[in-house]
């Protein structure tokens, strides 16, 4: 860097050198977002990309180099031409960047950083953790079985260790990694730890390491790329129509449908926006899809143009064949293929988080005896609402369930003339209500073999529901929490509303 | 069907707009009222929605032979809006209008499933019990609860609800709604033949008072009160309008098991009512009045 100036000096040092320098506040958040950011952008060139925090971006190109190859499959297997292309459009945003393929991840991480084309050499460099505006524009490719001889002349920094440890091999006069190479394991791990030599493992293939990608790859994935940046909703609509017609005649092959999609505009500015919908039921149906793409398409920001876009099926299930008219109508009391359609655009716009169908559980606590589950997820046959007719009763007729029934209990203010009895008036969402009518309890045990919902101990207490009526006819379900106990106040909450 | 019961001031506003109603037809009310109900049907079968549904042009029964033969459909009809609304504490509960309306989207569950649109943040904060509704006879297996975060989304999914083919029966709880949108749900409601809802659920009592009067396209407005029943539902409910019929309340009560909804011996016209609650067939009048000084 110039002017003397270093990473890692003090602020004051570095003004020292140089009276007017610009500091500015670091800000890790934010370059984590946008190196998150710019991870997505990289999807374009492979749809397993990991950040590297703070400043590396890691991608596994396995099965991707080949599409970079030009028409006509040149002379290559492509990787030059696909870290070229990565490098060029990324230094046109004003990124100083180098890069480097090779068959681990250490051994990128090594030579992308270190390695023999970066313009300046770290040799000298107390600091192990690369600068991240430090001005490097290497390009390397590792070919296989060259790992070790490529890395043997890289400073040990290279191997992503702790500063200690990195300094402590520099005393050792341990300063390349090929000086690591004939040294003793044992007498390595003694010293240093275990860590060093998973590092060296890593780099060099002997042990296995993985990337964590920004998301799992799709299962099926399509793409266009234009030679004139597009911005015209019609024309995004168009692409994605013929995106919609490859994926689902490349799904309808294989038989499957898809349950998730996401298409993904990446513009020329770098950024990419993407629009996502879910399906209730395993779909290949271009109109379907279509439909609900269009109409989420106008949340694609074109900005200044999109050059590449992408549509990739993230959940594929084998579809089956529908019969719609021959579904027993006690097998599937909601016709899935006539409301999949419906329950979609639901869903698409007002989130599937919102989209409910009661099925019943057998538990006597009233807020789980109903589970809200996904309206057409028939991946368990749900128990009947009621006892089958003639058969022994095992689970007993429900007393009157009010209609209403609150999220949470709330807790109210009550006068009750005796602990057990009902209350006599209540104070609820503050308007007083006065008892004319009470029927109870009804005693609820604690599910003891099963741990409380949020950790509290009120669902493991027991509760006398009372059924309640005001002087205005207003009908109400209240309990206490918990058994009388003297010297303590009894806990009252109001739990439903009956019609 | 529902169409025979139309007041005869509505088909000789309608009359001058087709050729054929100055001929020999307009003498005879029934010609004219068949013509109104042709001119209303037109834009339905126009869309080619209409032979749809199956139970369009149909309506359904309450079982409760007092209310069914005061309506001019002989029940409930089928595709087309109806509006019902708590009294009292339960404008912000709408535990009885909804108990009501469990009534109703029952007997409407044999055409489809249900889609009842909450109002609720997410799926979990639905206040809905389907326990306490199965009691009321509405099969949980065949509904759907959407959760809407406001009016607008739950109008909109209403409205799709309308559009699509195979559901029973739309219900949506809605607080603000205005003669605009009510029209358009009715409209979607009589393409599709799907009978809708609105559930007035009103958190200030004072938005409360001025949504209530506020005139809307629906077909018949309800408003159900909680009255004192030691524990089984007792309602007073109240027909404050009714395109083509009379206002009326009466006085429901389910002894036990939604079999035994019957309408107790207070049952009336408006007039006999007014007499023993004046506070609910107030209402009924102001309502009624509002509507008839809008329309």
């Amino acid at each position: 860097m110039a002017f003397g100036v270093a990473l890692g000096q003090g602020v004051a040092d570095a003004q020292a050198l140089v009276p007017d320098l610009l500091v500015q506040q670091a800000d890790p958040a934010g370059d984590r977002a946008a190196l998150t950011r710019l991870a997505e952008w990289a999807t374009r060139f492979s749809p397993l990309v990991a950040p590297d925090p703070p400043d590396g971006l890691m991608l596994d190109i396995t099965g991707c180099a080949h599409l970079w190859n030009g028409p006509g499959g040149g002379p290559g297997n492509g990787e030059p031409q696909l870290l070229e292309d990565a490098l060029r459009r990324l230094r046109g945003h004003g990124f100083a960047v180098s890069g480097a393929i090779a068959g681990t991840i250490g051994a990128a991480w090594a030579a992308s950083r270190f390695g023999p084309h970066s313009s300046n050499p770290h040799s000298s460099n107390p600091h192990p953790s690369p600068p991240p505006n430090r001005r490097r524009e290497a390009v390397a490719i590792i070919p296989p079985g060259a790992v070790s001889g490529a890395l043997a002349g890289l400073p040990v920094e290279a191997l992503r260790l702790d500063p200690s440890t990195a300094d402590g091999l520099a005393r050792l006069g341990l300063r390349k990694i090929g000086d690591l190479y004939p040294m003793q394991r044992a007498g390595l791990a003694q010293r240093f730890g275990q860590p060093l030599l998973n590092r060296l493992d890593q780099a060099l293939g002997c042990a296995a390491e993985t990337l964590s990608p920004l998301a799992p790859p799709p299962e099926r994935r399509v793409g266009l790329g234009f030679a004139e940046p597009i911005s015209e909703p019609e024309s995004i609509h168009r692409v994605t129509e013929i995106l919609v017609e490859r994926l689902s005649r490349e799904l309808a092959e294989h038989q499957r449908g898809t349950r998730a999609l996401r298409l993904a505009a990446y513009r020329i500015d770098g950024e990419v926006s993407a629009i996502a919908i879910g399906t209730a039921r395993a779909s290949a149906e271009t109109r379907h899809l279509l439909h609900l793409l269009a109409g989420k398409l106008e949340q694609i920001d074109p900005g200044p143009g999109i050059e590449f876009m992408s549509l990739a099926a993230d959940r594929t299930e084998v579809v089956e064949a529908l019969q719609s008219g021959l579904i027993d109508p006690d097998e599937s009391a909601i016709s899935a293929a006539d409301l999949a359609p419906l329950l979609d655009r639901l869903a698409n716009r007002l989130g599937s988080e919102r989209l409910a169908r009661p099925v019943p559980v057998e538990s006597h606590v009233p807020e789980r005896a109903v589970k809200l589950v996904a309206p057409l997820d028939e991946t368990k046959k749900p128990k009947p609402w009621e006892n089958p007719p003639g058969k022994n009763p095992l689970w007993p007729k429900l007393p009157p369930r009010p209609t209403r029934l609150l999220p949470s209990p709330e807790p109210i203010e009550v006068m009750a003339p005796v602990p057990d009895d009902p209350p006599i008036t209540f104070r609820w969402r503050r308007i007083l209500h006065r008892v004319t009518w009470a029927e109870g309890p009804e005693r609820i045990a604690p599910e003891w073999w099963r741990p409380a919902a949020n950790g509290a101990d009120e669902a493991l207490e027991t509760r006398d529901y009372y059924r309640v009526e005001d002087e205005a006819g207003g009908r109400y379900w209240l309990y206490r929490a918990g058994l009388y106990q003297a010297g303590r106040a009894p806990r009252w909450f109001l739990h439903g509303v009956f019609a | 069907m529902n169409a025979l019961s139309r007041p005869i001031q509505a088909a000789n506003q309608n009359a001058a707009l087709t050729p054929r109603a100055g001929e020999a037809k307009a003498f005879s009310i029934k010609g004219l009222k068949a013509e109104v109900a042709r001119l209303e049907r037109l834009g339905a079968v126009a869309t080619g929605a209409i032979a749809r549904s199956r139970l369009h042009d149909q309506m359904v029964r309450l079982g409760v032979p007092e209310v069914d033969t005061h309506l001019p459909w002989g029940g409930l009809p089928c595709g087309a809006l109806h509006e019902l609304a708590g009294e009292g504490a339960d404008r912000e509960q709408a535990a009885a209008a909804a108990g009501f309306a469990a009534l109703w989207l029952a007997r409407l569950q044999a055409a489809g499933p249900v889609l009842w649109i909450a109002r609720a943040p997410g799926r979990a904060a639905i206040d809905l019990h389907a326990h306490g509704l199965k009691q009321l006879a509405l099969d949980p297996q065949r509904l759907i609860l959407v959760a809407a975060r406001r009016d607008d989304e739950a109008l909109w999914a209403m409205e799709e609800g309308l559009k699509a083919k195979g559901l029973g029966a739309v219900l949506g709880e809605i607080g603000r709604l205005d003669l605009t949108a009510s029209r358009r749900l009715q409209l979607a409601a009589e393409a599709s033949g799907v009978t809708a809802f609105v559930l007035r659920r009103w958190r200030l009592m004072t938005t409360a008072e001025r949504e209530a009067a506020r005139p809307i396209a629906a077909m018949t407005r309800w408003r159900i009160a909680s009255i004192p029943g030691e524990g089984a539902c007792h309602w007073q409910v109240a027909l404050t309008r009714c395109r083509g019929g009379k206002p009326a309340a009466w006085t429901l009560e389910q002894a036990d098991g939604p079999e035994n909804l019957h309408a107790a011996p207070l049952s009336g016209d408006l007039a006999e009512v007014m007499v023993g609650r004046s506070l609910v067939a107030d209402a009924a009048q102001r309502a009624h009045r509002t509507e008839r000084r809008a329309g």
